[in-house]
């Protein structure tokens, strides 16, 4: 099996391919953790001081949780909650955590027990002779691309227009609009040297749609499409501006009608702040990835240790100033569209 | 007066696990521990409740493959023999720590326990469990919400729209088949939502679904009550945002209840500190050791030193929790109801296994919580989102913005380094089941068992298990075995189909394996 790391390692970039180094990941985070800690424990003191007239005990139910002994055989641990912030990234991390313990039985069957497994199955075969391109979204900065191009096909594409041409992945932002190949926001070129592998793109904000085109460009700078991404939409990481606001009545049976329209105004906004809380409605208002502390760029690092900095790359095509007139940079129209 | 709602939801899940072709197989014990230490003592909680006359309301996702597993004879007899030897273990344990007393009344504690799961699987429900849930959903008090197929991570699958819709259609029609009735909503696979997956939900006549917070606040319009309201979607289907505020009070490390140090510590199991040979027969049969469920110690504080379990003090703590937690959703109630001026709904989900398996006391809370919440107070009601619907047709109507309930809240668990090479197979399968339902619309006695085999293969990779596994760095094994099971399978019989040289033999072997959704019928992938 060939491994994403793999891949990814013998590939280069023309482009700015930002690395970042693994100091960066942690300090940040445990900064914003360290200025958000106390200002959070005095809301949730509040909140629990009450309980005393309930509960007979409350101190104990404010115990910072013991972290378990592990025992021999097994990789799992207990929740450890090192802080005692109220943040999503709290929850979002427990879920997981949680999650992980239903399959915590003490042990696990290895590798070398499959053996016994009278119906062997034979490793994937990395490729399946089909000319693709996919892009698939991670979160409102991250998306993954991978892509095939058949040998066939690309010699196929470098007799017709050239051995110098270069393999390229060529993306576009198309938010809002519906995308005929011309009409882009803006788009980048990446060379890449693989006519099958994988790749992290970093786009600058979320809220946009993508589509990418594995193709060649030609001496002669005309891009020839081999193929063509599905568009994705990075999840939106802030919360909107204000607008109207849409009542919809549903009965039972699904029969739907738009009741009422309204306007958004500030009491509307008073009531989010009181109800969400003052501190969570700032982090909300501010949106990114700062709701999830710990969901910064640097958290990611780990995991995505390739990837393509689309905001550090300079864009190869910009949309015109008067919308909807021809695109100047665009794609040469003699361009082989997929 | 009630003032508003609180609404339950524990969402119950486990992946399709069942190897016919292994006597023991280790993950299959993630089922067998999951039912005696969540689901019966869940129908406990529930019995006792109805017994009681005490009016309470629960959302439950039941998933497809856990139902599957839990209606499977194998799986059925193999329990059986799993709390068999539970309960020979527990009575080896009653006779040894017959001179130990801080040990002895909890040996005695376990083997009662042990012989109440099996009474309750095995006389009470027929070996069948489901069929205690469905009487709680038909006495009104549980709403069981299906998912889709097997829990795919549908935002990763959009790549092939068809691939989405027959998670959805499967997870509604197996419901429905099973149940009887069909499901009014669905938890979507790790709370994962992407702008237009409504439409499909609608499309299959579900009404609501859940998003986490984040997915509700950042909607293309700015909800108004924020997550103390669901939204509708343009397609009319209804979506509940999670309160942060309940969630961290069982989860947190300031106010999170299951970490209190009289809680019974779910680390240290007979099954590693007995001797070798007494507890062989209870651990893998291989002799690799194995938590039996047998637990004697609470968490006791930051130390290797733990004190011996406490029943009695952890049933009182559970009470108190369950006081502390009432009394903070009345406080919350009250004080959204007088922000809002109607009454807020608050959408409470957590992991089944949480209660149970992992808070060991975490039914018993449950049980204390809604007996006080029938009983000392009036301010909150327990509510299950069909029935705020019902009572509150009208709302906002806006998309939810994507999202999850995965750390960091998008979709990075299930798809980064450690699993980005299950999305090229999972894709090109969706591809080519599409391709194969559109060449046969119909299909004599042999094809048509291998397609719909291709469908059962590929609804099994899809599982999000599978990548969320390989991500924790932990059971990687198994999890990477799986999908490329799955892959090699689906892949054999496409090109015995394509070829004309469809191996029957082979196609035997995989029903019997993966045996998951008899009724599967592959022309739901056709799109002509």
């Amino acid at each position: 099996m060939v491994t994403k790391k793999a891949v990814a390692k013998k590939k280069t970039v023309k482009k700015t391919a930002t690395k970042k180094t693994a100091p960066k990941k942690t300090a940040p985070k445990k900064k914003a953790s360290a200025t958000k800690k106390t200002k959070v424990k005095k809301v949730v003191e509040k909140k629990t001081k009450p309980v005393a007239k309930v509960a007979a005990k409350p101190k104990t139910v404010a115990k910072p949780k013991a972290s378990a002994k592990i025992k021999k055989g097994t990789k799992a641990k207990r929740l450890t909650f090192t802080t005692d912030l109220f943040t999503q990234q709290e929850l979002l991390n427990a879920n997981e955590e949680m999650t992980l313990t239903k399959y915590d039985i003490g042990a696990h069957t290895t590798y070398a027990e499959y053996a016994y497994d009278p119906m062997q199955t034979e490793e994937p075969s990395p490729v399946y002779y089909i000319d693709r391109m996919v892009i698939l979204p991670i979160d409102p900065m991250f998306a993954f691309m991978y892509w095939e191009v058949k040998e066939d096909t690309l010699n196929h594409f470098f007799q017709t227009h050239g051995y110098d041409s270069k393999l390229t992945l060529r993306v576009y932002d198309v938010t809002n609009i519906n995308f005929d190949g011309y009409n882009a926001h803006e788009w980048w070129d990446i060379e890449v040297f693989n006519r099958v592998g994988t790749w992290y793109l970093k786009h600058y904000k979320g809220d946009r749609s993508l589509i990418v085109d594995v193709g060649i460009v030609s001496t002669d700078g005309n891009y020839h499409i081999i193929s063509r991404s599905k568009s994705i939409y990075f999840p939106r990481d802030h919360m909107v501006a204000p607008g109207k606001i849409l009542w919809m009545l549903v009965d039972e049976f699904g029969n739907k009608v738009i009741s009422e329209i309204e306007d958004y105004t500030d009491e509307d906004l008073r009531l989010l702040r009181k109800i969400l809380g003052e501190d969570r409605f700032k982090l909300f208002v501010k949106g990114g990835l700062d709701v999830f502390l710990g969901g910064s760029i640097w958290g990611r690092l780990p995991v995505i240790e390739n990837f393509i900095d689309l905001s550090k790359m300079p864009s190869s095509g910009k949309l015109p100033s008067s919308p909807g007139s021809s695109w100047p940079s665009s794609p040469a129209p003699g361009g082989k569209r997929g | 007066m009630d003032k508003g709602y609180l609404s339950l939801v524990l969402h119950a899940h486990l992946p399709y696990v069942r190897h016919p072709e292994y006597e023991f197989f280790l993950e299959e014990e993630w089922l067998y521990e999951a039912i005696t230490e969540t689901y019966i003592p869940l129908i406990n909680v529930f019995d006792s409740l109805v017994n009681d006359g005490i009016d309470f309301r629960i959302t439950m996702t039941l998933t497809p493959t856990l139902v599957s597993m839990l209606h499977d004879p194998m799986l059925q007899d193999r329990y059986l023999r799993h709390i068999n030897l539970l309960i020979e273990l527990a009575y080896k344990e009653v006779e040894r720590t017959k001179y130990q007393p801080e040990f002895h009344h909890l040996a005695i504690m376990y083997r009662d326990m042990f012989l109440n799961c099996r009474y309750v699987f095995e006389e009470k429900y027929n070996k069948n469990l489901i069929t205690a849930f469905k009487k709680f959903a038909q006495l009104g008090k549980l709403e069981i919400v299906t998912c889709t197929a097997t829990h795919a991570f549908l935002p990763l699958l959009q790549q092939n729209e068809q691939a989405v819709k027959a998670q959805v259609y499967m997870g509604v029609k197996y419901y429905t088949d099973v149940f009887g009735f069909a499901p009014k909503g669905i938890w979507l696979g790790e709370c994962a939502y992407y702008p237009g997956l409504d439409r499909i939900l609608a499309d299959n006549g579900l009404k609501f679904f859940f998003v986490d917070t984040h997915g509700l606040i950042y909607a293309d319009s700015r909800p108004k009550y924020g997550v103390y309201a669901p939204i509708y979607c343009p397609s009319g289907v209804a979506a509940f945002g999670r309160d942060p505020e309940s969630s961290h009070q069982v989860w947190s490390a300031e106010t999170g209840y299951p970490g209190d140090t009289v809680y019974r510590d779910f680390y240290r199991d007979a099954g590693f500190d007995l001797d070798f040979n007494y507890i062989a027969p209870y651990i893998h049969p291989d002799g690799i050791r194995k938590m039996t469920g047998v637990k004697y110690h609470s968490i006791t504080g930051k130390t290797s030193h733990k004190n011996p379990y406490n029943p009695h003090a952890a049933y009182e703590k559970a009470g108190d929790h369950a006081a502390n937690f009432m009394f903070n959703r009345e406080k919350q109630v009250e004080h959204l109801f007088s922000a809002m001026h109607k009454k807020p709904i608050i959408v409470a989900p957590y992991d089944a296994e949480l209660y149970g398996h992992w808070w060991f006391e975490g039914p018993m809370f449950l049980n204390h919580l809604f007996r006080k919440l029938a009983t000392l107070q009036n301010t909150v009601k327990t509510i299950t989102p069909w029935e705020y619907l019902k009572e509150n047709p009208k709302n906002q109507m806006a998309t939810p913005a994507g999202s999850s309930w995965g750390n960091k809240g998008y979709y990075e668990v299930w798809l980064n380094g450690t699993n980005d090479w299950i999305y090229s197979h999972l894709h090109m399968m969706a591809d080519r089941m599409v391709e194969l339902a559109n060449s046969y619309s119909e299909a004599d006695v042999n094809l048509t068992r291998a397609l719909n085999q291709a469908a059962r293969e590929l609804l099994l990779a899809q599982s999000s298990d599978w990548p969320f596994i390989m991500n924790s760095g932990t059971m990687v094994e198994y999890a990477c075995k799986r999908v490329k099971d799955h892959v090699y399978r689906f892949n054999k019989i496409y090109d015995g189909i394509k070829n004309y040289r469809l191996d029957m033999d082979f196609v035997g072997k995989c029903e019997e394996r993966d045996n998951i959704f008899p009724h599967v019928d592959y022309r739901i992938y056709r799109t002509v």
